[in-house]
């Protein structure tokens, strides 16, 4: 999963970034509204976080001008709590809003609902066949075994699961796999795929070959 | 109700009404019952005079008391003139007495009357006498041979007629009276309306709805001018309170932001066990966070005391041009990083004020200079002594404040542009800081501005005599 965190503070938005790569996002930042902005437009993100007060181009601006031409789920952070700021964000396209300060879990938990939402998975929990994927634990289960998967793995499980029975390209799991910083060779995502196959069974990832991949169950 | 302001102009109107119509009244009353009075006493006198003539054409006047003179064969009165004495319903009667009380003629209808002497000897004057008795009206004549002439006549007729009167104009002042006192009320009722409306409006206004105005169209009297007064004094309170949300707002988001920092960065350390390292710059990210709170909330308190009028200004003796040389030298690496000449044309003036807080403001408008400018820029710290002010100023050659944010930099958080200023670590509240400190020593700051050519930050600073006095010591 990839996200866009647009943050002024450079402590706040560096720890909030920092929580998310651990969480196996692949994390872009931006400082001011116009590099959120252009990021935002450019990059197929699964979710933006994205701060109110901002330089450049505020984040009422953003998300307006952001939802001409994207979908992507956004979560406002705000200062301020009034129910007059909370209805302008959700009004203005905001998919939900989490108030400074906020507890680190909390904003965790906001963005996983928000992304099983916008893929259209409402339960936490995913089941095919006989393989469980918690996507609050980011744990996979087959059977009654834990299967042990790096981050990596995990999040392209994760990719593929939330777009079941759809085809999911090489260039869409680049995109949300692998952050800007990222620079990472093609054939990896070959390597990740053949070490999910040898823990989940081959037939649990299907291959469209020249196309892409999909789970059909 | 009796101490509103309607009931007393109301109750004050009808006493003064009721006033005029009782004297009015009393006036009308008597110049009336005056008129009728003069009238019925000229009838007398008339009558008198009349009778008096007859007495003397008939030798009937005695010159002595020795004989009466004897009833001669012609009337006494003339046929026409004695009806007036006649008859069942004759008003008029007369007696006429010789000096020592004998009747000389009488008319046939005379109601009881006593003779009473008013001869005065040796009076060449005739003696007249109007009385009042019984209902009746009566003059006594009495000529220099003493022979007294008595003519009455009763008024019962006219009292009646004066009682009649009496009635009419007590009927008339009330009615004028009753007219009057609801008119007053009906105008009182009226004028005061705007009043309660008012009232109302200023009950209405509280610190949730304060948009509320009186209509100035409705009152169009004296009123109108008050309520336009009103309306600007809400204006005042509206944007007083909008300010104070806005601020309080802006200091709360101010505030969460590095609490935010601290308490996501310190639920990162937590989540799972950290090297060393990692647990430093956790911990020094923190430290940021928490000095900037620190510095903010010292910055509140400190606009707080202002706000109170109670600055708490260590005043003292100083030389400005030191604490401007100083705040020049401990900011030079600063703009010497960014290739910005920092020159200074500062002329020693002795001045009395609170010497940390005065640094505070040069500091704050020397790195303001510094970090809105352009790299290899210049800023001019100017102080010099004009008339009885102290002027420092500090021009910079940087992007400038567009010419609609001027009148708001220094207000409360207010930025022109808030890109540099969270990196730097500006809090929003310098100039507010500025403000307050140069106006609790008496003083105002200006602001002049181009964008893009530069921006002039004026302190005037008057010189007092304490100032003076200490310049003329050292």
């Amino acid at each position: 999963m990839r996200v866009l965190v647009v943050e002024d503070e450079p402590d706040l938005l560096r720890v909030v970034a920092a929580t998310l790569r651990d969480d196996g996002y692949a994390v872009d930042t931006a400082a001011d509204g116009e590099e959120a902005l252009f990021k935002a437009t450019v990059w197929d993100y699964d979710a933006v976080v994205l701060d109110v007060m901002l330089p450049k181009l505020d984040g009422w601006s953003v998300l307006q001008r952001m939802r001409a031409v994207k979908r992507t789920p956004v979560l406002m952070l705000t200062a301020r709590d009034t129910v007059g700021d909370r209805v302008r964000g959700l009004d203005a396209g905001a998919d939900d809003y989490v108030v400074k300060p906020f507890a680190l879990s909390e904003l965790r938990a906001r963005l996983r609902a928000l992304i099983r939402r916008a893929a259209g998975q409402a339960a936490a929990v995913i089941e095919i066949g006989d393989v469980q994927v918690d996507t609050v634990g980011k744990l996979v289960k087959r059977g009654d075994t834990l299967v042990p998967l790096t981050a990596t793995e995990y999040a392209l499980v994760e990719l593929l699961v939330l777009h079941r029975q759809k085809l999911v390209t090489r260039t869409t799991i680049y995109d949300h796999l692998f952050d800007e910083q990222d620079d990472s060779l093609s054939n990896l995502v070959d390597v990740h795929i053949s070490n999910i196959r040898k823990k989940l069974g081959r037939e649990f990832i299907t291959t469209r070959r020249g196309l892409g991949y999909v789970i059909e169950g | 109700m009796i101490r509103s302001l309607r009931w007393r102009l109301q109750a004050w109107h009808a006493v003064v009404l009721t006033v005029v119509l009782m004297t009015f009244g009393v006036i009308v009353y008597h110049l009336l019952w005056q008129t009728r009075l003069n009238d019925i006493d000229a009838g007398l006198d008339r009558t008198a005079e009349v009778l008096t003539s007859r007495l003397r054409r008939l030798s009937l006047m005695p010159q002595a008391t020795e004989s009466v003179p004897k009833p001669s064969q012609i009337p006494f009165l003339p046929e026409e003139f004695s009806s007036l004495f006649e008859g069942e319903h004759s008003r008029y009667y007369y007696i006429i007495w010789a000096r020592d009380g004998r009747v000389l003629r009488r008319s046939e209808i005379l109601p009881d009357v006593e003779f009473e002497s008013h001869y005065v000897e040796d009076s060449w004057l005739p003696v007249r006498i109007a009385r009042f008795r019984e209902g009746k009206r009566e003059v006594v004549y009495v000529a220099n041979v003493g022979t007294h002439v008595l003519v009455g006549r009763s008024i019962e007729l006219d009292l009646a007629a004066q009682r009649a009167s009496g009635w009419l104009l007590a009927a008339c002042g009330w009615a004028i009276l009753a007219l009057g006192v609801i008119g007053g009320g009906w105008l009182s009722g009226r004028s005061i309306r705007p009043i309660a409306t008012m009232s109302n409006i200023a009950k209405n206004i509280s610190a949730e709805n304060l948009s509320q105005r009186i209509d100035v169209q409705e009152t169009d009297s004296e009123l109108g001018q008050l309520a336009h007064v009103l309306n600007q004094t809400f204006d005042r309170l509206e944007s007083a309170f909008e300010q104070q949300a806005r601020f309080t707002a802006d200091a709360s988001h101010e505030l969460r932001t590095p609490l935010a920092v601290i308490m996501s960065q310190i639920e990162l350390a937590l989540s799972k066990p950290r090297s060393n390292e990692e647990y430093v710059a956790a911990l020094e990210t923190c430290q940021r966070a928490a000095r900037r709170m620190r510095s903010l909330i010292d910055s509140l308190l400190l606009l707080a005391r202002f706000d109170s009028g109670q600055p708490g200004l260590n005043c003292g003796p100083l030389d400005l041009s030191t604490v401007a040389t100083e705040s020049v030298e401990l900011l030079r690496p600063l703009a010497d990083e960014r290739q910005i000449k920092l020159g200074s044309d500062i002329t020693p003036v002795p001045f009395v004020g609170d010497r940390e807080r005065l640094g505070q403001v040069m500091m704050n408008l020397l790195s303001n200079a510094i970090r809105y400018n352009h790299d290899g820029g210049r800023v001019d710290v100017r102080v010099e002594r004009i008339n009885g002010d102290v002027v420092v100023s500090v021009s910079d050659t940087g992007i400038g404040i567009p010419a609609g944010d001027l009148p708001h930099i220094f207000e409360r958080f207010f930025r022109v542009d808030r890109t540099r200023s969270r990196a730097d670590g500006g809090s929003g509240l310098g100039l507010a800081i500025c403000q307050s400190v140069v106006e609790a020593h008496g003083g105002q700051i200006t602001a002049r501005s181009e964008p893009q050519r530069g921006t002039t930050l004026e302190v005037w600073l008057p010189i007092s005599a304490e100032s003076e006095k200490f310049s003329q010591n050292s």
